[in-house]
């Protein structure tokens, strides 16, 4: 009955924080404030966001690839859609109640988009967290559970809900769906 | 008009693309310039250095964080291994000190009420030459200083009020001394090239870890007797 953690720490996870910050620290401040228009808070969210990577360091395989830059970019605004609600009405407001948009990737010119992934694009982020996570990065539920810190019953009931929200926008651009 | 099923196949089919999309759109790292606050590079730095710990360091420190000096309530132990038991009778509490194969337990046993107790920091006036304070932590039970030097060895302190119960410590296939020093028995050994002091009064239990020589952190201890 011997009760002592050994906590198994690789070697190679000694600098990989040092070289996430370096690599990513101006990205995850931009995605923040794009959130939070405000530099103190959105600073607050980045150091929040790498003590959240710090549990999560096991999943991180490249420093500069899409798939990092993708996980890294949802820790944020999962963190900054928090901070904004605490903000705004003292934590009243559900997750799913905040409906924030990024209106620079909405309104994009540069890209070729098809009509789903305009579509998807039309999600608020609160939403599209959370599918990015399970349907692009290829996290399981459990994962995902740990990387926004929530219940499993929670993450599905996220990916549920913004299953429907996108069949609601779907609707409203006159296209026929089912779920 | 266009017809959707949304299902996990539409949208493991789509999200890549609705993702890269989102990534493509934000500016490159390199053409944006914020200026970060002190606030938030000292913070950071602070946490990277952490992070650069040795392994046995960091997951000594989280180890004593979460669940460090643990306080089991008599915990029944049944292990078939020779040991050795020295007790030190003191005020409040009697403290067993048992030397197993495998680890190393120091019961603590009282019958009085210490939730009306308040930490009194015991700080150590002597640090060794190049070590400055990374952490400081405090609340109504633990107190605890990382210490830090130019080459990143560190030096951990913890100062814990006693309550009854036991703490275990992992000294499997490592020679454990009791000796005194200035009339107080304090536990050490090294494990891994990290050297560990165990010691507690009628109130406290103190905690001294690092990878610097044992008799400075002797040097320290005394230190510490001298000051409370």
């Amino acid at each position: 009955m011997l009760i002592y953690l050994s906590m198994i720490e690789l070697e190679e996870d000694k600098n990989k924080l040092e070289q996430l910050y370096t690599t990513y620290k101006q990205t995850m401040f931009y995605v923040a404030n794009r959130i939070l228009k405000d530099e103190y808070l959105s600073e607050d969210v980045v150091h929040q966001a790498f003590l959240r990577i710090i549990d999560n360091l096991s999943k991180i395989d490249k420093i500069d690839c899409h798939k990092t830059k993708g996980f890294i970019v949802v820790i944020v605004e999962n963190i900054a859609i928090d901070s904004y609600r605490k903000r705004k009405r003292e934590n009243t407001l559900s997750f799913d109640e905040v409906e924030i948009y990024i209106e620079d990737v909405k309104n994009s010119d540069n890209f070729i988009l098809n009509d789903i992934e305009e579509t998807i694009l039309k999600l608020p982020i609160n939403y599209s967290t959370v599918l990015r996570l399970k349907y692009s990065q290829g996290y399981t539920n459990e994962e995902i559970s740990e990387i926004l810190m929530i219940s499993e019953e929670n993450v599905r009931q996220r990916i549920s809900r913004g299953k429907k929200r996108l069949i609601e926008i779907l609707a409203e651009g006159g296209n026929k769906f089912y779920g | 008009m266009d017809k959707y099923i949304i299902n996990d196949d539409f949208l493991y089919k789509y999200m890549k693309g609705a993702e890269n999309i989102i990534l493509e759109s934000l500016p490159k790292e390199e053409e944006l310039s914020y200026k970060f606050s002190k606030r938030f590079k000292r913070k950071m730095n602070k946490l990277i250095r952490r992070e650069n710990r040795t392994p046995f360091m960091k997951s000594f420190i989280n180890h004593s964080k979460k669940v460090a000096v643990l306080f089991l309530i008599f915990a029944t132990i049944a292990f078939a291994t020779t040991m050795s038991v020295e007790a030190y009778r003191v005020k409040f509490f009697e403290v067993v000190i048992e030397v197993w194969e495998e680890f190393t337990s120091m019961i603590f046993k009282n019958n009085k009420n210490i939730n009306d107790r308040k930490l009194i920091p015991a700080v150590p006036e002597y640090t060794p030459k190049g070590f400055s304070i990374l952490e400081e932590n405090i609340n109504d039970y633990v107190y605890s200083i990382i210490y830090v030097n130019e080459n990143n060895e560190e030096i951990f302190y913890e100062q814990r009020i006693i309550s009854q119960g036991e703490v275990l410590l992992d000294t499997e296939n490592i020679e454990v001394e009791t000796i005194e020093v200035d009339n107080q028995a304090i536990i050490l050994f090294t494990n891994k090239g990290v050297n560990q002091i165990y010691w507690s009064d009628d109130s406290y239990s103190f905690t001294l870890i690092s990878t610097i020589n044992i008799e400075e952190l002797i040097t320290i201890t005394k230190n510490i007797f001298k000051n409370k």
